[in-house]
């Protein structure tokens, strides 16, 4: 890249598109060079400090206050998710025979996370096509978190359906859980988001399924090390933990004969699902409106001065 | 926001000199760029530089005292508009009654 190049590349985009290419023309033609590369410079920086205050800092504060404002609501959704979750997972037979009400409990379970995954997903591209940025996913995951960890407290402070996932042993695993579900989502996103931007829409799906399992996987592999560390016994079921958490399949029978279900678990499950489709829509939502904007030219050949 | 005419070039703030030394350019016809730097450096003994002329040409653009003609040899001619006709007849109108006033007050007549 050329010194002309980059000195082109310090102006806002709107600005390179009208004039980069005669500015890199009569830098190149220059007689006086150095004079000339700190006037463009200048000229430059000081044209992307009235864009990002004319321009960026009042787009960037309009989609804060919307992002902000959705993230609340999706929290309140989520609060409100968990109580059906947790009445429902009171139904459910769990590890005894099945029931009727019981499979009609599971059912709603499922179809309200499928509610909430398509609300997610339409959140996630109306969101990304604002905020193009790692911090959305984030943002995301940690305003789940934080609602999950309250819904938590609330659990335990009214005895709903508590299981040994809310002893202390358990909550301490799920500081590393929420660490472990964050940076691979934002992960996942990422590299979905990147591909996309490139134009390899193909690579992109491939790197979202493959990804997508890959995080789902890795959540699920982490509960059960927190019940391994905490009970002493090893979940079967490789490699279909996801789907079992998801399902509260999952019962752990203990050596007095008793059975536990990791309610926990279940949730975390939904949540990583709820914050992965939100981060798939939000990074492809954001890589699209990324590939529809116009291509700023990079300078250009140089005609001869008149 | 664009400018009025009448006001000349004062919103342009600090690129209102090069901003009439390019309209004074245009003035005479269209022209490039690299033209108009020849121009402005013949007239004021010093050449603008490419930042300085496009910050200048930006403004005017925005404000529709200049237009874009379409490329020539792959250069792209400024054309001055009627309203930078009237904002340039108003900026120098007022600089030669400053500079009346001055060359008065100095008893140079």
């Amino acid at each position: 890249m050329n010194l002309a190049r980059i000195l082109i590349a310090l102006y806002p985009r709107d600005v390179r598109a009208r004039y980069g290419d005669e500015i890199a023309e009569l830098l190149r033609e220059s007689d006086a060079p150095t004079r000339d590369a700190l006037d463009v410079a200048w000229h430059a920086l000081t044209a992307r400090g009235e864009h990002a205050m004319s321009v960026t800092l009042p787009r960037l504060l309009r989609a804060t206050a919307t992002a902000a404002a959705l993230l609340v609501g999706l929290v309140a959704v989520k609060f409100a998710y968990d109580l059906v979750l947790i009445r429902e997972m009171g139904q459910v037979n769990f590890g005894g025979p099945p029931t009727l009400l019981g499979v009609l409990s599971r059912a709603l379970i499922l179809c309200t996370t499928a509610l909430a995954v398509v609300v997610a997903v339409i959140a996630g591209l109306r969101l990304g096509r604002r905020v193009r940025s790692a911090v959305l996913p984030i943002a995301f995951v940690l305003a789940l978190a934080a609602s999950h960890a309250a819904m938590s407290l609330v659990m335990i402070e009214y005895n709903w359906f508590v299981s040994t996932y809310f002893t202390a042993e358990g909550m301490r695993s799920a500081g590393r859980e929420a660490g472990v579900w964050l940076v691979a989502t934002v992960a996942a996103a990422t590299v979905v988001r990147l591909l996309g931007r490139g134009g390899r829409s193909r690579a992109a799906r491939v790197a979202a399924v493959l990804g997508g399992l890959g995080v789902l996987s890795v959540v699920s592999a982490d509960v059960r090390l927190a019940i391994w560390q905490s009970q002493g016994v090893l979940p079967g079921g490789f490699p279909l933990w996801y789907p079992q958490d998801m399902l509260g399949l999952e019962v752990i029978r203990m050596s007095d004969g008793g059975v536990v279900v990791y309610g926990g678990a279940v949730m975390l499950t939904v949540l990583t699902a709820l914050a992965l489709a939100f981060a798939y829509a939000a990074a492809q939502s954001a890589a699209s409106t990324a590939a529809s904007e116009p291509v700023v030219p990079s300078g250009g050949e140089v005609a001869a001065p008149a | 926001m664009a400018s009025s005419p009448a006001g000349g070039l004062r919103d342009l703030g600090r690129y209102s000199e090069p901003a009439l030394l390019v309209l004074i350019s245009l003035a005479e016809g269209p022209r490039h760029g690299y033209a108009m730097q020849d121009d402005i450096a013949a007239l004021t003994g010093e050449r603008p530089g490419p930042g300085t002329l496009y910050g200048a040409i930006r403004r005017l653009e925005d404000n529709g005292f200049i237009a874009a003609l379409p490329e020539q040899e792959r250069r792209k001619p400024y054309q001055i508009t009627d309203a930078g006709r009237r904002a340039l007849q108003t900026q120098l109108s007022r600089m030669r009654a400053v500079a009346d006033t001055g060359l008065r007050r100095l008893a140079i007549t």
